[in-house]
């Protein structure tokens, strides 16, 4: 565990042990809310990885809509061939301001996502004997200490009117990825994600559509592509009449074309898998209880192609969490 | 200009010479009571342009109108105020924030920027900070009947149906006619699952406000 993780977990502590009174509603200008995710992925035909386990806490705080600061810790495993585990950090921060000269809010986020450390992975090796030995192949399984790192720096400005009815958002996310176990030691991602957003039917749906335009600095890790683009389109309708406890919101998402190393914003979601995700789907719900707390889950299926060998996979994740506002 | 010339009159010995002056001073004071007047008519004239036009709904203009009253020293209380509201009335919600901000440091107890101020705070979504402009009115103005509805507007956009239930049930009781109030209220029951008060609530909306549609559709469930 690093220095970071453990000032992180200190800070998630502390931050519910606050007072209630601190954050009251309408009555002090911070906001706090903390959230805990899990997002269990399953990977079917794939030579490489099994399962994927990822794990997230994040805490955010708000002052009366002018700036927020979040922080949060993701933590990954992976069932596959090396058995990776990774522990990032996540800082962010936006803020948003209110010009004269136009009728809507202009905000500035900027997201980063942090991992340096070492870990270790299990090394397969297997010894054939001399020609008519007559012995077996010895297989042996070594551990091996390799040092990993990533570093994102995603910033995003937007625009949302005052009646909530269109959004536009310009992203850009540089990422750094560096391995001591793979033979490209160094590479980086530069990614564009123009959005264009709009609500309809008396604003109870909320349509988001998104373009991913990747970059990738050396193509020897991923053969031949030096350029990814994709498409995903976003729906999101708001239940009428709803109960305190009930159903708040169902989303729907889909994306197709090509996606390498891809960071959602929206999710706070690194696809760091070195395979090419070439289309997705998922569906899920929220459900509100009290305006205080936050379930949600969603589901989904993602389409892979492993670039080397040419082995197209499937990976079905669910994806849940829950939120509190303090 | 008018008291140093009077001054030189006193000290004048010669007679012809103060003949001539009075004649000098009498014509700057009637020139000075023609700029006095048009002064005061030109100012005049800049508010009923200002409420002329505000009529009119240009209200971009109707605040150009006044603007010159913005850079008076000390700084123009009613100004601010007014031109607070005429960018609200516009939608430039910045700009009238801006206007209500100085009115509130001109004068810290004003009820009426601290209320304006909420206008493009709402406008904009802003509801919390809307609701913690609107609370330090209510600490001032404890049952303030404009506070308390805009409060319960904005409890309503955060969907704090607990606290907006609360809130209206309470209020109402030193509102007892009043139907906007019953109306947050009812909202809040129905969203808080309570369809009985609800019912109740919205029949009660209808006796003071007889058609009301929201009223109507909800009973006619």
């Amino acid at each position: 565990m690093t220095p970071y993780t453990k000032k992180l977990i200190f800070l998630l502590i502390f931050s519910c042990l606050l007072p209630n009174t601190l954050f009251a509603d309408n009555e002090s200008p911070w906001y706090l809310s903390t959230s805990a995710n899990i997002n269990l992925n399953a990977f079917s035909d794939s030579e490489v990885i099994d399962t994927q386990t990822e794990l997230s806490i994040f805490i955010d705080t708000d002052y009366v809509e002018k700036f927020s600061l979040s922080a949060g810790l993701i933590y990954q495993n992976q069932k596959s061939i090396s058995g990776i585990s990774n522990n990032i950090l996540y800082l962010g921060g936006q803020y948003h301001s209110y010009p004269e000269s136009l009728p809507g809010k202009v905000s500035l986020s900027v997201d980063t996502y942090n991992e340096n450390e070492n870990s270790t992975v299990k090394k397969t090796s297997t010894t054939m004997p001399g020609p008519g030995a007559g012995m077996p192949p010895t297989v042996t399984v070594t551990t091996e200490r390799i040092s990993n790192s990533l570093k994102i720096v995603n910033p995003v400005i937007s625009f949302l009117n005052y009646t909530k009815s269109f959004y536009v958002d310009l992203g850009y996310a540089y990422s750094e990825y560096a391995s001591s176990e793979t033979e490209i030691e160094k590479f980086n991602v530069k990614q564009w994600t123009p959005t264009i957003g709009f609500s309809f039917n008396d604003q109870y749906d909320w349509l988001i559509l998104r373009h991913y335009n990747i970059d990738l600095s050396n193509d020897t890790r991923s053969p031949g592509i030096t350029k990814t683009s994709s498409y995903e389109i976003k729906l999101t309708h708001w239940v009428k009449n709803t109960d305190n406890s009930r159903l708040d919101n169902l989303q729907f998402s889909f994306l197709t074309g090509d996606r390498l190393f891809a960071v959602d914003h929206d999710a706070r979601k690194i696809y760091n898998l070195s395979d090419m995700q070439t289309a997705a789907l998922s569906i899920g719900g929220n459900w509100k209880y009290k305006n205080k707390s936050s379930f949600y889950i969603y589901t989904g299926l993602e389409e892979y192609k492993n670039i080397f060998s040419n082995n197209d996979y499937y990976n079905v994740f669910i994806y849940s969490g829950f939120k509190k506002h303090w | 200009m008018t008291i140093t010339m009077y001054s030189y009159i006193q000290v004048s010995k010669n007679t012809g010479e103060r003949h001539m002056l009075k004649a000098l001073y009498k014509s700057i004071l009637i020139l000075n009571m023609i700029f006095v007047s048009s002064n005061a008519a030109s100012t005049d004239d800049a508010w009923m342009r200002s409420y002329t036009l505000e009529a009119a709904g240009k209200y971009t203009a109707a605040a150009e109108s006044i603007e010159k009253f913005l850079k008076e020293t000390p700084p123009n209380e009613f100004a601010e105020l007014r031109s607070g509201w005429l960018y609200y009335l516009s939608g430039n919600y910045s700009r009238s924030i801006t206007h209500y901000k100085t009115a509130i440091k001109i004068n810290k107890k004003s009820i009426d920027a601290m209320l304006g101020m909420s206008l493009p705070l709402m406008a904009q979504a802003r509801w919390r900070e809307a609701a913690l402009q609107i609370n330090s009115v209510i600490n001032i103005s404890r049952f303030n009947y404009i506070a308390h509805t805009r409060l319960m507007s904005c409890e309503e956009n955060l969907k704090q149906w607990d606290k907006l239930q609360k809130h209206a049930e309470e209020i109402i009781q030193y509102y007892p006619s009043d139907a906007t109030i019953l109306v947050y209220l009812a909202r809040a029951y129905s969203h808080n699952s309570n369809n009985i008060n609800a019912k109740k609530t919205y029949q009660q909306v209808l006796l003071r406000y007889p058609g009301h549609l929201e009223a109507i559709n909800f009973l006619a469930r």
